[in-house]
């Protein structure tokens, strides 16, 4: 089912707080939920229907030039904090490279220009304790607007 | 009892209730859990590049009458989201009935052991192997100028509830290993990979410090073609050496033998059951019960035991492989050949491990009876086109025979023909039956499956040899 906004907030809060609290310098974190349905028509029958439901996160963990990460579909707690404990752990045995790290501070976008991009659908959000960045995505297909649509495509091919 | 719905808020009671009540109507269908691990510590110029760790769990429910599939797919394991996901369900099949066949015959077969290979074996020592495959590697000679190396290993815990209260699972481990070589030589590079892997721990392909055995090997490719030469282009006799060539088996036939494309009757097979489609003497499997082997399953994806199937006997064509759909609709029995990617994906008919047996030949012979032709070792990639069954193969490690003598090894030979005429090209079989060291993955309509390949040495007699030379 599709989660409210907040709920994915919370949950990219909470990693990048843990992730800092055991020891990362730096942090990024990545939620998605999706919903998506799809019916295919072959010959003028019913051929099928698909119906997907995505909720993930990825989360890489730095300590200077170490960098590791992880990624879920399981949001439980328990699942989170077994696995950023992982993600440290793996982050500090990992050897360094000089080009790991996340973007400078400077380069991100902030806001400043206005470059007609933002879709009604979909928002999102910048954390804001910096160097820990947070990043949620959140795509809401209402059910009847979709088949309708779905339906629609089909109607003009028959 | 279910391990998976064991950590979720939902009850065994009402999943059973929800998978009855969305089923009875129809012809087939299950509930397909799945909680998937996946770790991949990768080492690149002399660092150890990324390690990553991934988990993955989620349920598949999947209704089908007659042709028709309906499949929804969470990750969210929660009588809300498998509601939502019956509601579906049940609207796609609202004008259709069908009687749900319930029973699957169950065995207490197993094919590898229940055990976590990411568990088994420390991170640390995996980032010290991989450093020592670095090291080793690259102290076997200075036009050693790259190497690449890398754990890939996986369990994946399944379990398929079926209405009336049905419930199978498996565990499935996977492993791999691989390196890769770049060679430089007098201002040449060449190439290499090599990689083993199969459903068992990552020390059983380690022990004894065989580990430099792929090392080895990845090296001795690479620095074979340093000398290469241009290939030879046109049509010509070709020995096909024993192993990982049995890829060309895998598309150019095996694919044609799946049971969908058969149904559709788009697969050049589908009317030839019982005829010959092949040389005498060529007798090629499906078998999905080789021990700790990369294809082999317990159950397959839909809890059909796997089985050995016999595609093609002494030539004849014998069987298809199947799903429980396409079996059902050609009045037939599964195979154990229904495969998913995972749960988000539906089950299709795919292979598992696809051998040819042993002939009676020695690859001596076969080199020998060749005034002009080439012998392919090893292959990258190939693709088939399933209807016609024509295939191209890039070779990775070949040479030219002349006057029944291996001669210089050949760079960009590639190999095109269809699977239906080059099985009947076929003049000798060999003796020297070999599986793939367990590397293979194989995509159908954007899902990869874990798949192994073996054949004997084989000599095939006419095939168009796309090269290089000019």
């Amino acid at each position: 089912m599709i989660k409210e906004n907040d709920y994915l907030n919370t949950i990219a809060d909470q990693c990048l707080s843990k992730a800092k609290k055991l020891g990362s310098t730096e942090a990024s974190v990545f939620v998605v939920n999706s919903v998506s349905e799809n019916v295919n028509i072959r010959n003028r029958k019913l051929d099928g229907s698909t119906r997907s439901e995505n909720l993930g996160i990825t989360l890489t963990t730095y300590i200077g030039k170490k960098k590791s990460s992880i990624s879920s579909s399981n949001l439980s707690e328990k699942n989170l904090d077994n696995l950023i404990n992982r993600c440290v752990e793996s982050t500090k045995i990992t050897p360094e490279d000089e080009l790991n790290s996340l973007a400078d501070k400077e380069l991100y976008f902030n806001g400043d220009k206005n470059l007609d991009l933002y879709d009604e659908t979909i928002s999102s959000a910048v954390s804001k304790n910096f160097p820990f960045i947070s990043i949620f995505f959140s795509i809401y297909c209402d059910d009847n607007t979709l088949r309708a649509k779905f339906f629609g495509t089909l109607n003009n091919n028959i | 009892m279910s391990n998976l719905l064991k950590n979720t808020s939902l009850s065994v009671n009402t999943a059973d209730k929800i998978i009855s009540d969305t089923l009875h109507k129809c012809d087939d269908g299950e509930l397909y859990l799945e909680d998937t691990k996946f770790e991949t510590v990768t080492l690149d110029d002399n660092k150890i590049k990324s390690s990553d760790y991934s988990t993955d769990t989620g349920y598949g429910f999947r209704a089908v009458t007659d042709d028709v599939i309906g499949y929804s797919h969470s990750n969210e394991i929660s009588e809300e989201s498998l509601k939502k996901s019956s509601e579906n369900l049940k609207s796609t099949f609202k004008s259709k009935s069908g009687t749900y066949n319930s029973s699957i015959k169950k065995t207490n077969q197993k094919f590898y052991k229940d055990i976590d290979p990411i568990e088994t074996k420390s991170l640390d020592s995996k980032i010290e192997l991989l450093n020592l495959m670095n090291d080793y590697s690259r102290s076997k000679d200075a036009s050693v100028k790259q190497v690449s190396a890398s754990f890939i290993g996986e369990k994946k815990s399944i379990e398929i509830l079926r209405s009336g209260g049905e419930l199978l699972q498996d565990t499935r481990p996977l492993v791999r290993i691989n390196i890769s070589m770049m060679v430089e030589k007098d201002g040449r590079k060449e190439t290499a990979v090599f990689g083993v892997g199969g459903r068992q721990s990552y020390d059983e392909y380690l022990k004894n410090d065989s580990w430099k055995k792929l090392c080895d090997e990845a090296f001795r490719i690479a620095t074979t073609n340093l000398k290469s030469k241009p290939s030879p282009v046109g049509e010509m006799k070709v020995v096909l050496g024993p192993g990982w060539p049995a890829i060309l088996i895998h598309e150019a036939i095996g694919h044609g033998l799946e049971g969908d494309f058969n149904r559709k009757k788009t697969s050049a097979f589908h009317n030839l059951v019982g005829q010959r489609v092949a040389s005498e003497g060529v007798t090629i499997i499906d078998d999905g019960t080789l021990d700790n082997r990369r294809g082999s399953l317990n159950i397959d994806d839909e809890g059909t035991p796997t089985e050995k199937t016999v595609l093609i006997e002494n030539g004849i064509l014998k069987n298809f492989m199947q799903d429980r759909l396409n079996a059902r609709l050609m009045n037939t029995k599964s195979t154990g050949n229904g495969r998913r990617e995972n749960y988000k994906h539906i089950v299709l008919p795919r292979m598992r491990n696809t051998i040819m047996l042993n002939g009676n030949h020695t690859q001596e012979e076969m080199i020998n009876s060749v005034n002009k032709g080439i012998f392919a070792v090893s292959f990258g990639g190939g693709q088939v086109d399933i209807t016609s069954g024509k295939f191209v193969f890039n070779c990775t490690e070949a040479y030219e025979i002349i006057d029944g003598k291996i001669g210089a090894p050949l760079k960009g030979a590639t190999l095109i023909g269809d699977g239906p005429s080059s099985l009947k090209e076929v003049l000798m079989v060999g003796n020297d039956m070999m599986l793939d060291p367990g590397i293979g993955t194989c995509g159908k309509a954007g899902q990869g499956v874990p798949v192994g390949v073996g054949q004997p040495s084989l000599l095939i007699d006419n095939m168009t040899v796309g090269g290089t030379q000019l």
